[in-house]
């Protein structure tokens, strides 16, 4: 695993293959890592690599351990709290944007049906990922 | 010299004096319990009115009403009940009577007794919910509506006491039903999502890619697309519709002129190039949810500048009138009208009075005002002719009544 490298969290495997092709159609230029479920993900943020991250999107409807959920741990961990986090989810309940928003997420996104609407989707990945080379700035 | 004419009025005068102090001392007396009975002159000869039969109709009510109904003392003690009370007690009457209220409230219930009793001596009158624990096990959820005996020299509160378990059964049951509703509109919105993002990603994915797919390939791929983005919409419009319905409404007061002025922008904004006319009426407000009074009128006029695209200009009118008094909103558009004979058609969810081809859209919008007017116990009605543009018509409750 490269440093600086995104773990996609996803469990629906079209979803996380439109995603990787949307990434790499708007030259979004990182190594993405797929991993399937929260319990997965986990592994990955607590394994010896997870220096290596610089990004998790994160998927909230992911069966045994959801996407809040995940998040939440990422918040309470000593060395990882600081982590960006980036939901993409096909919810838009008002319920799990506030949530989200509340545990400090730093994007929000709607998986999007067209995928010319990902673009501005990456533009707000790459953003975010600026941001986090800052962490004074903000 | 005193004049014969004068004294004519002044002995009259003098006359009705006694009669009003007559009236007065007998009103006195009736009030203190001085009077037993009234004698009144009628057609049909003199007719004897007695106090104690009043007292008897309202006994014959006490006794008979489906209430339970009560004399309490200020310790919750049941000085006199009715066979209602008795009931729903599930005890017999002269059980009842000597028991005490708080021998069927648990220390919680016993507690909130205590705040209603303080509060009827204070205020006069006090209404709360309590649960009754009867003897028979059973939970019974009751309203009770207690006042202060203590200005007739009483010391008591008089009780009614209603049982609420129907009502209490029936909101368990329309909680429940939106639970399941709720949790089917998640649902709905992740689960119906997901393979139309997989066929349109896809349909994509191949038209794009260099998977030689010749013009017409392309071409099908980007209906494909196309249909579902369509189908999309109509999810997203379902689940608007039902959470409207299932929202609580946060009422307050509503710039319902400054909100259109808003939305008649941002229309304009979308296609800069059409002409269009928008005339809005000053200072329009109503009592009601912002957001849904909003919607409401994002609906109702993206209803009037759709219809109007074919006009060399378009005018669109928000305003009010009154009818009988009350404050009627009306949005006015000279589009391309409809036939009044489907009017009850319109505010119908997926039925559609013009081609989608000619005019696009899901045929939720204009459910969805409906659905919204509704929720706040207004009305709404349309008026239209073919080709000759047509009038939204809604009513909504003021604050007071909304408040009722």
């Amino acid at each position: 695993m490269k440093p600086g490298t995104v773990l996609l969290v996803e469990d629906d495997r079209d979803d996380a293959d439109l995603t990787l092709m949307s990434l790499r159609q708007n030259a979004f230029g990182r190594e993405v890592e797929v991993v399937r479920n929260g319990q997965a993900a986990l592994d990955v943020l607590s394994g010896a690599e997870r220096h290596k991250i610089a990004l998790v999107i994160l998927d909230l409807n992911l069966g045994h351990i959801g996407g809040l959920e995940v998040l939440a741990t990422i918040r309470n961990h000593p060395t990882l709290k600081d982590l960006p986090v980036a939901v993409l989810t096909s919810s838009d309940e008002p319920r799990d944007k506030q949530e989200a928003y509340r545990l400090g997420v730093q994007g929000y996104f709607l998986k999007p049906i067209n995928l010319d609407d990902f673009r501005p989707i990456v533009a707000g990945l790459r953003s975010i990922l600026e941001a986090a080379k800052y962490p004074e700035s903000c | 010299m005193r004049s014969r004419p004068s004294s004519q009025p002044r002995r009259t005068h003098r006359g009705l004096l006694a009669r009003l102090r007559e009236a007065e001392e007998t009103l006195r007396a009736i009030r203190f319990g001085q009077v037993d009975a009234l004698v009144v002159d009628s057609p049909d000869g003199e007719k004897v009115f007695t106090l104690q039969g009043a007292d008897f109709v309202y006994r014959v009510i006490f006794e008979e009403m489906g209430e339970g109904a009560a004399s309490l003392g200020l310790d919750g003690s049941i000085l006199y009940g009715n066979r209602r009370l008795a009931a729903l007690l599930g005890e017999p009457l002269g059980r009842t009577i000597g028991a005490s209220l708080r021998d069927f409230l648990d220390e919680t219930g016993n507690r909130r007794l205590d705040t209603l009793l303080r509060e009827a001596a204070d205020r006069g009158s006090s209404r709360g919910e309590l649960t009754f624990l009867l003897r028979s096990g059973r939970e019974m959820p009751v309203l009770i509506a207690l006042s202060n005996l203590a200005d007739q020299g009483i010391p008591a509160v008089s009780a009614i006491v209603t049982d609420l378990t129907r009502e209490k059964e029936r909101s368990d049951r329309l909680a429940a039903a939106n639970e399941e509703l709720q949790a089917f509109n998640y649902s709905a919105s992740h689960d119906l999502r997901s393979p139309l993002r997989t066929i349109a990603g896809f349909s994509q994915a191949l038209a794009r890619e260099d998977l030689g797919l010749n013009e017409r390939g392309k071409e099908y791929c980007g209906r494909i697309v196309a249909a579902v983005q369509r189908m999309s919409m109509i999810i997203d419009a379902m689940l608007n519709l039902s959470r409207t319905t299932l929202t609580e409404l946060n009422m307050t007061t509503v710039d319902l002129s400054a909100a259109a002025r808003e939305i008649a922008a941002e229309l304009q904004r979308t296609d800069p190039e059409r002409k269009a006319e928008f005339m809005i009426a000053p200072s329009l407000h109503a009592f009601g949810d912002r957001d849904l009074l909003r919607q409401a009128l994002v609906n109702l006029l993206g209803n009037a500048w759709k219809f109007t695209s074919g006009q060399t200009t378009a005018r669109i009118e928000f305003g009010s009138s009154r009818k009988d008094g009350r404050q009627v909103f009306f949005i006015r558009d000279n589009g391309v009208g409809f036939d009044e004979a489907f009017a009850d058609k319109l505010f119908r969810p997926f039925q559609r009075l013009h081609g989608r081809d000619e005019f696009p859209g899901t045929g939720v919008g204009l459910a969805l005002v409906a659905r919204i007017i509704r929720r706040h116990h207004g009305a709404i009605w349309a008026r239209g002719r073919p080709g000759q543009g047509a009038e939204f018509f809604f009513e909504l409750p003021n604050r007071r009544d909304a408040e009722r």
